[in-house]
């Protein structure tokens, strides 16, 4: 057997022992290794979660002190409590909040893939219709003032209607076809009323619930903040220290991605245009494409063949979007860093799949258009710099992840049942 | 007989146009000559308002400060914009010369000069003092027809007013680039009439006393109620130039070339309010009790405030479309000119725009019947990309938050609450919930007894309706009133067709009245959005079985709500009458209760007299209080939430 082989089976075998031993920060099938054929997918069922669920009190989590964060924003008008978490939690796993009764929040928020998705550059909806941007991760979402990768929305408990109204998300009708459903479905039975003074579903109560749940997931306390927060000397290696000296120095990194004195959300909550997406809408798409359609298998796709079957490129030009304001073309909201290890790909089309080939990226300079941000400018940094950045990047991984997974797994999972009412039949 | 009365008799016999004295064909100006043709005689023709005429703050000659308004007073007015010292020979002197004529033409018509008044206002603060003014003034100061000459105190007193009559003014500069003294502008003489509404504009080529005078006693007629004379191919206008159940411009006749518009501009409604609580209270006869639900009783403040927002054209994404725009009040709260609506930027919507009337009362709500109460069903047009184009909730209440207008308007109605998810939605219903109408002549003979409120072709029709043609099937008329609908979702085939039948190709497109053009259907396609796929309620359940059903229609102010069908496909009743008679489109999930009727040509009539008698009798009043709702339009106080907030992002 070639030496290169073997290696690989190292590896591989290393992955499953961890998969096994509980750790679930990474996608069931994260496809690392596909393109050899001796690749075996770590796939497993839903069923296998069972028992590897645990409640935690996620309000505690959210109102805790985790080094690195400030304290939670909370809505003075939707205070969280355990039973609107809970009731938010049970409706971010129910696939019935979706036209055809199979998507959930949850499946593009995947809790084991950073409350994104790993396995997908562009989120797939109802029926596999194509999303135009990168699912982006709940984690510390509490923190963002605007939301979407074009920041149009500025409070959760709004947010929530889009993807759940979207024709390519969620899909439902309207409005009144989720609270209808809802209302009929007898697991729910109460359970608004409960949370909400007698209230039953509306507009404001399902915002309100999914919104409290979303708000408890916060991450921090990562390497990182008990180095540099907690002057823990060892908690940070060699390398990922000379990162951060990069991401505050050299690199500029922290011109968008803040770090305070007293906390780091690592955003700006603003918008920049760095020029990915003015690439992907005025640079000429390559006319071939090698698909990798199984372990190990390539196949070359000719664009033509692509157009044929797939939906048109129903073009993005972000910030524009909302504003429509010229200068606004192809700027994207700053993402923070945290957990950022875990919410591969990355950029707002996932076009980008490791953090070496973002930080590549920005060494370059972007990609420069007329309206590019003047902060993204050629960093000349070596290739050892690049590694100590993405060093730094993985320090970022909130010590609490297993925890929040773990209770995701412990959320019960919707799916209809014989005794839902399916409200159109 | 009143004067007015006198004048407008005494304006009927004149003619037009006085015989020009000989000195009069000494040319004014290079630009200017004979009129090449006979001017329209006055009261033949229409001007439209084109907006409302700016105030501003001036200097009279006199040198006391007084106020545009005040100056036109209860008078036509004829304003120029000049500046002494120009030496345009066809700027400020022909336009000075334009209305001196007037002048001199009008003392043989004192009857007009009393009604009219002319004004010239200088663009030169700097050289023209009120002295100046003054002297300049004086050259023109005999006769019946007043002519004040006026300045302002400051250029910047000065380039608001200038700014809202669109009269630009720039320096002039010679070879050099130095700034010769003169000042490079357009010639704009202005009529404005007693509501202070730009009536006219004049550029050089337009400015010819012929013209201003029989302008100005086209004015003088339209006061008199005086109908548009021959030529007019409309139906009778009133003097406010709006049909309360029709469109401005309903394109009858625009098929021949000698067609012209009706349409008028917003600024001409007249509108006058009415009590929008009435019909809470005390339904009108034909109609149950309105439904209101719980959690959002009817208030008259959240009705206000729904009213404004419904006018209100910033709630789109770039200020342009409000609710009204596609449920158009003088149109039977729908839109009678466009059989699909359309949204912001022009983009195609698949159906027809139904009418908001009695939308209180529909259990179903679009015509896939996907919504169910009407607090939930705004935010669909809010966020539609292809209507009002919202890009988020946050979008539309940020909006509101950030309009001055607005302030304290959703606190008060909601008790302390803000715009949010709920209370837009809720003040919009309310407003709606109050757009009830009935007591039809139908209603008055049916549940009312009144043997004479409609003819016998009608009475004939409704025993059609509810016998022989099986329509009360599915719009159905209950013992003490009638909402015509079963609230149920109907597959009539129409849907069916539009999918699987042979695709439409439209051989001519009419383009401008008269003139119709022969479009290559490749052409249209490689412009268009193509045909957008439609099968009806099975996108809200997804049920085979309910491929191309659609809601029925109440049909109470059905003559007014033209045209018809999910897809505005029909554009008479004649023709929905002809469609049902024929069956429908078979196809495999045709309802059973639509068969062919075999109706004769004098049954179809009367069905469609007999839907006439279903328009309400209080469509007048609620048209004249949606004109009475102020338009909402971006101004210069709005913060626009996407370019101000700039820092936010």
């Amino acid at each position: 057997m070639p030496m290169h082989r073997r290696s690989k089976r190292a590896t591989l075998a290393v992955i499953l022992l961890v998969a096994a031993s509980g750790v679930r920060a990474a996608a069931g099938d994260y496809k690392g290794g596909y393109e050899s054929d001796d690749y075996v997918t770590r796939s497993v069922a839903l069923e296998t979660r069972e028992g590897r669920g645990r409640p935690a009190d996620l309000v505690a989590n959210m109102r805790k002190s985790q080094l690195g964060l400030p304290p939670v924003p909370e809505p003075a008008d939707n205070p969280a409590t355990p039973a609107k978490v809970e009731l938010g939690r049970k409706l971010f796993f129910d696939r019935r909040l979706s036209l055809n009764d199979t998507i959930s929040c949850a499946m593009c928020h995947v809790p084991e893939q950073g409350f994104a998705n790993n396995e997908l550059a562009l989120a797939v909806g109802l029926e596999g219709r194509v999303v135009r941007r990168n699912s982006p991760t709940i984690y510390n979402v509490a923190y963002f003032e605007r939301l979407f990768h074009d920041g149009r929305e500025t409070s959760l408990e709004q947010q929530v209607w889009s993807p759940l109204l979207e024709r390519n998300e969620m899909a439902n009708p309207s409005v009144g076809a989720v609270l209808q459903k809802l209302r009929d479905m007898p697991d729910y039975d109460g359970l608004f009323e409960a949370v909400f003074d007698g209230r039953g579903p509306d507009m404001e109560t399902v915002g309100a619930a999914l919104a409290s749940y979303q708000r408890t997931l916060v991450s921090a306390n990562s390497p990182f903040d008990r180095w540099y927060y907690g002057k823990q000397e060892d908690a940070l290696g060699e390398s990922a220290q000379r990162g951060f000296r990069l991401f505050t120095g050299k690199g500029r990194c922290a011109a968008c991605h803040l770090v305070g004195e007293d906390y780091a959300l690592f955003m700006d909550n603003r918008m920049h245009n760095t020029g990915v997406g003015w690439a992907a809408a005025m640079l000429d798409a390559p006319e071939e494409k090698q698909v990798l359609i199984a372990p190990g298998i390539y196949t070359t796709v000719t664009a033509e063949k692509i157009a044929m079957v797939g939906i048109a490129d129903t073009g993005d030009v972000g910030l524009y979007e909302i504003t429509q304001d010229p200068n606004d073309r192809w700027r994207y909201k700053t993402p923070g860093l945290r957990n950022v290890a875990l919410t591969a790909p990355y950029m707002h089309d996932g076009s980008l799949l490791t953090l070496e080939e973002v930080v590549v990226f920005y060494n370059r300079g972007g990609q420069p258009n007329e309206v590019q941000d003047p902060l993204i400018q050629p960093l000349d940094l070596t290739p050892d710099e690049i590694r100590d950045l993405v060093a730094f990047l993985e320090s970022l991984t909130g010590d609490n992840v297993e925890e929040l997974v773990a209770d995701a797994f412990a959320a019960p999972v919707g799916d209809l049942r014989k005794e839902d009412p399916h409200w159109s039949h | 007989m009143p004067f007015l009365k006198l004048l407008g008799l005494w304006l009927m016999l004149v003619p037009a146009v006085t015989a020009a004295p000989a000195s009069e064909t000494v040319s004014l100006a290079p630009g200017y000559g004979k009129l090449g043709y006979e001017a329209p005689e006055a009261g033949s023709y229409r001007l439209p308002p084109l907006q409302n005429a700016a105030d501003g703050e001036v200097v009279k000659a006199s040198g006391e400060t007084a106020r545009l308004h005040d100056l036109y007073g209860d008078k036509l007015v004829l304003l120029s914009f000049i500046y002494s010292t120009c030496n345009d020979v066809n700027g400020c002197p022909l336009a000075t010369a334009v209305l001196a004529r007037i002048k001199s033409r009008l003392d043989k018509q004192p009857e007009v000069a009393a009604q009219l008044r002319l004004i010239s206002l200088s663009f030169d603060p700097e050289h023209d003092t009120p002295e100046v003014m003054r002297l300049y003034g004086n050259n023109f100061a005999r006769g019946a027809l007043e002519w004040t000459f006026l300045t302002t105190d400051s250029e910047q007193t000065l380039a608001p007013v200038l700014e809202a009559y669109g009269q630009s003014v720039m320096p002039e500069y010679d070879e050099q680039g130095e700034i010769t003294g003169g000042l490079s502008h357009i010639l704009r003489v202005v009529l404005i009439d007693r509501d202070k509404r730009i009536r006219n504009i004049y550029s050089v080529s337009f400015l010819h006393p012929d013209l201003l005078i029989n302008d100005v006693k086209t004015l003088l007629l339209e006061e008199q109620g005086v109908a548009v004379a021959a030529g007019d191919n409309g139906p009778d206008t009133k003097d406010d130039g709006i049909t309360p159940t029709r469109a401005g411009d309903f394109k009858a006749g625009y098929e021949t070339g000698d067609y012209r518009t009706r349409s008028v501009s917003v600024v001409n409604r007249r509108g006058k309010r009415a009590d929008l609580m009435q019909v809470l209270k005390a339904p009108p006869l034909g109609l149950p009790p309105v439904p209101v639900s719980a959690d959002n009783p009817v208030t008259g403040e959240k009705v206000e405030l729904g009213r404004k927002l419904f006018f209100d054209r910033r709630l789109s994404l770039n200020n342009t479309i409000s609710c009204a725009i596609c449920h158009i009040p003088e149109q039977g709260f729908t839109s009678n000119e466009m059989a699909l609506a359309v949204g912001i930027e022009g983009r195609t919507v698949r159906r027809n725009a139904p009418t908001v009337y009695n939308s209180a009362y529909m259990k179903r709500l679009f015509h896939d019947g996907r919504e169910y109460r009407l607090e939930h069903q705004v935010w669909a047009p809010l966020l539609a990309k292809n209507e009002m184009g919202n890009p988020s909730i946050a979008a539309v209440i940020n909006k509101i938050r950030g309009i001055a207008e607005y302030d304290g308007l959703f606190e008060a109605a909601f008790d302390g609450k803000g715009p949010g998810m709920e209370t837009i939605g809720q003040a919009l219903a309310s407003y709606e919930r109050t757009l009830v109408s009935a007591n039809s002549p139908f209603d008055r003979w049916h549940f009312g007894g009144q043997e004479d409120a409609i003819g016998e072709s009608a009475k004939r029709g409704f025993a059609l309706f509810t016998g022989k043609a099986g329509c009360v099937a599915c719009h159905h008329i209950g013992e003490s009133h009638a909402l015509f609908t079963d609230h149920d979702l109907h597959n009539t085939g129409l849907g069916w067709y539009r999918t699987m039948g042979p695709p439409e190709r439209p051989e001519k497109v009419l383009i401008a009245p008269g003139i119709y053009l022969e479009v290559d259907q490749e052409l249209v396609e490689s412009v268009g959005d193509g045909q957008l796929s439609d099968i009806g309620l099975y996108e809200v359940t997804q049920n085979p079985a309910d491929r191309w059903r659609y809601r029925t229609p109440g049909l109470r102010n059905i003559a007014l709500t033209a045209p018809y069908m999910h897809d505005g496909s029909m554009e008479s009743l004649t023709e929905v009458v002809e469609f049902y008679n024929g069956g429908g489109f078979a196809n495999e999930g045709l309802d059973p209760r639509i068969r062919p009727l075999g109706l004769s040509p004098g049954e179809i009539q009367d069905l469609v007299d007999f839907m006439a008698t279903l328009t309400g009798d209080n469509v007048g009043t609620l048209v004249a209080d949606a004109f009475a709702a102020p338009v909402g339009d971006l101004r210069k106080q709005d913060p626009d939430w996407t370019h101000d907030n700039k820092g936010n992002f």
